[in-house]
């Protein structure tokens, strides 16, 4: 899979693509399919991504998709995490822009999700559709998992792994790999992200309505209260659909990577009306 | 040079710089070395055409190692020095430098460091204990590591002389402070005693933040004659004395409570015509904190035993009886694998001055101890003195 370093300001965004090899200062080549950038969860990066790029880009339908590493996540620059959802959205939207991905699919894992629905919030004319998975959980940010991550961060607690968030079905190798995903970013970094995601919910809650194409998708071993969550979501945009993964749980970007390009490609190329 | 301290003083530092990003996951550790070379030529006005002496070693380097760099940099230099002898290295290569200034062999040393030990992901602390000497098959399959090694000597310091996790735990602490007045330190956020002795264990007794972090880094070193920097556009920082060693275990049973430093520091302070009391600001490998404070005994800071009494309660902070590590160390600031050039660069800042709020004030002569390799089992000591011209 094609790597490569956009450059803002300075600070160095990994970014990964479908395609061939660019030159360090060209964009990735967009094929004739639809653009798709892939949004990243709180303390993750976008190598979580890896698997669904390789199945849409195997996928009939020419669809060009990346995934980046947010500032302060996995091989992006910086130490520090951006402050708030919006300042995440504002990175992905320059970056899009960037790499010519114009009105592309959001897919959105976790606090990625948030970032999509903030981006169709505020220009859903640059949003061709929302394909969200995970979501249920960026808005259940509890207390204690600030706080844990709080504890982290000042050593006193080891890196939190919640094997639930993988569907037991998925195997130990699958579980590896989750948990290897989930170190490659600095606490503090996952801690703000954390804040960031809960202080967006709590505005979330006020109702924002979202008018893109939205379909979202969840693991059938996700816990029924994300599960409900996600169905807030739905709710609270006009044009979605819902749709359950089996054998996957929050990290269904790993665990179920075809799945959710066939839903993603579904939501590029509604049926047609006879 | 020789011990006899009429050699020296007659080499001085000229140029320095140090990579300012603890991240940088989108460089080599060749292009890390590459920016901190122009960075330290422009420091000492100097050119990369200058340079006839060529320095470096990291822990990633191939079989040619400063073949490599030397080629990435497009130089021919007459004088090569790959010398790895892990973390005190690079203080061994300004002594490497100096020797070979004197003998003729070159007139512009440039030494050179580069990593990207955090955005490699790399575990050092956690790797096997003892390397890959013959020794080592009677340690590693006991499940020693480079931690361990060390929380052993700390075990034992404390078994023979009452030291204790809080007077560890104050090293930490007077070396965060002195990083939260570091604007480059990676962890800036002022720590108390409380906080290193709630932190995790990770070797008993070492908690989370008695152990080093893992930052990416680099830095270069220009050494040249002394008569040269003068003409040169920084003050010379005079290379007033060196010292090498190595310890090891002796095939027996060693004191764990001499180290490589205490030949090294002797070697120096007699170099230098100096005693430890001459010294204003100390810059001391501190990869853990037993690391500081069995240095400072061993270099006769104060005595065997009483590293414990020497460091607590903000002993080797700003303002104390010795002021150690003022750039925030490997503690805090940034600790790239092998961190002695690092203790060489602050220890020339600090005698250039103009540092701000963790400038030592009247430091006219700066002392800079690396240490290499495992404390309890084999490892290497590299002591420089430095004075201002």
């Amino acid at each position: 899979m094609p790597e490569k370093y956009v450059h803002r300001d300075g600070l160095p965004l990994l970014v990964r693509h479908t395609g061939q090899t660019t030159l360090p200062q060209d964009p990735p080549v967009r094929g004739s399919g639809p653009a798709i950038v892939c949004l990243h969860d709180a303390g993750l990066q976008g190598s979580v991504f890896k698997d669904l790029l390789t199945a849409l880009e195997h996928e009939e339908g020419h669809a060009s998709a990346l995934a980046f590493d947010l500032p302060g996540h996995g091989r992006s620059g910086s130490l520090d995490s951006l402050p708030s959802v919006e300042a995440m959205t504002e990175t992905a939207r320059w970056l899009a822009d960037r790499c010519r991905f114009e009105r592309p699919i959001l897919v959105g894992h976790g606090m990625g999700a948030l970032i999509a629905l903030e981006w169709a919030r505020t220009a859903a004319d640059e949003v061709a559709g929302l394909v969200l998975c995970g979501a249920g959980l960026a808005l259940a940010i509890t207390d204690e998992a600030i706080e844990t991550m709080r504890k982290v961060t000042r050593g006193k607690a080891p890196r939190p792994f919640d094997p639930s968030r993988v569907c037991p079905d998925s195997g130990p190798d699958l579980m590896r790999r989750a948990y290897m995903e989930g170190i490659q970013t600095d606490p503090r970094a996952t801690l703000v992200d954390l804040e960031a995601s809960r202080a967006w919910s709590d505005h979330f809650d006020a109702g924002p309505s979202i008018g893109v194409a939205t379909a979202i998708v969840c693991g059938s071993a996700e816990p029924e209260m994300c599960q409900e969550r996600a169905r807030t979501i739905a709710r609270s945009c006009s044009r979605a659909t819902h749709r359950e993964i089996q054998g996957a749980a929050h990290f269904l970007p790993l665990e179920k990577p075809q799945a959710l390009a066939a839903e993603i490609l579904r939501l590029a190329r509604p049926p047609e009306v006879a | 040079m020789t011990a006899d301290g009429k050699s020296s003083g007659r080499v001085a530092i000229a140029g320095i710089h140090e990579y300012e990003s603890r991240w940088a996951p989108d460089k080599t550790s060749f292009q890390i070395m590459g920016e901190c070379a122009r960075e330290a030529l422009a420091d000492a006005g100097l050119s990369l055409s200058d340079v006839d002496g060529l320095f470096a070693a990291n822990m990633t380097m191939g079989a040619m190692g400063v073949v490599g760099v030397a080629e990435y940099l497009n130089m021919k230099p007459r004088y090569l020095d790959g010398t790895n002898i892990g973390g005190s290295s690079f203080v061994a290569h300004v002594a490497h430098a100096a020797a070979a200034i004197q003998t003729g062999r070159c007139e512009v040393a440039l030494i050179l460091y580069g990593s990207t030990a955090a955005s490699d992901a790399m575990a050092i602390g956690t790797g096997g204990g003892g390397g890959r000497d013959p020794g080592a098959a009677f340690v590693s399959p006991y499940g020693m590591t480079l931690v361990s090694s060390y929380a052993m000597v700390a075990r034992r310091h404390m078994h023979e002389f009452g030291t204790t996790s809080e007077q560890l735990a104050d090293i930490a602490v007077s070396t965060r402070q002195h990083a939260s007045l570091n604007p480059h330190a990676k962890m800036r956020e002022p720590i108390t005693r409380q906080d290193v002795l709630e932190s995790r264990l990770i070797a008993d007794p070492l908690h989370l933040l008695d152990c080093c972090i893992i930052s990416d880094g680099g830095g270069a070193v220009i050494v040249t004659s002394l008569e040269r920097a003068r003409d040169l556009r920084q003050p010379p920082i005079v290379v007033r004395g060196t010292g090498e060693s190595v310890a090891h275990r002796e095939i027996g049973a060693p004191d764990l409570m001499t180290i490589a430093a205490k030949q090294s520091g002797e070697q120096a302070f007699a170099m230098a015509g100096l005693e430890p009391t001459d010294i204003d600001v100390a810059t001391i490998y501190d990869s853990f904190t037993i690391t500081v404070l069995l240095t400072l005994e061993n270099l006769g800071f104060c005595k065997r035993g009483e590293g414990g009494a020497f460091v607590e309660n903000g002993g080797i902070g700003l303002g104390g009886r010795l002021p150690v590590n003022p750039d925030g160390g490997g503690l805090s600031s940034n600790h790239s694998g092998m961190r002695g050039i690092f203790l060489v660069i602050e220890a020339v800042r600090q005698l250039r001055g103009g540092l701000g709020a963790r400038q030592v004030e009247g430091a006219e002569i700066a002392l800079a101890h690396g240490t290499g390799g495992y404390l309890g089992l084999m490892h290497s000591g590299a002591t420089l003195i430095l004075g201002k011209d």
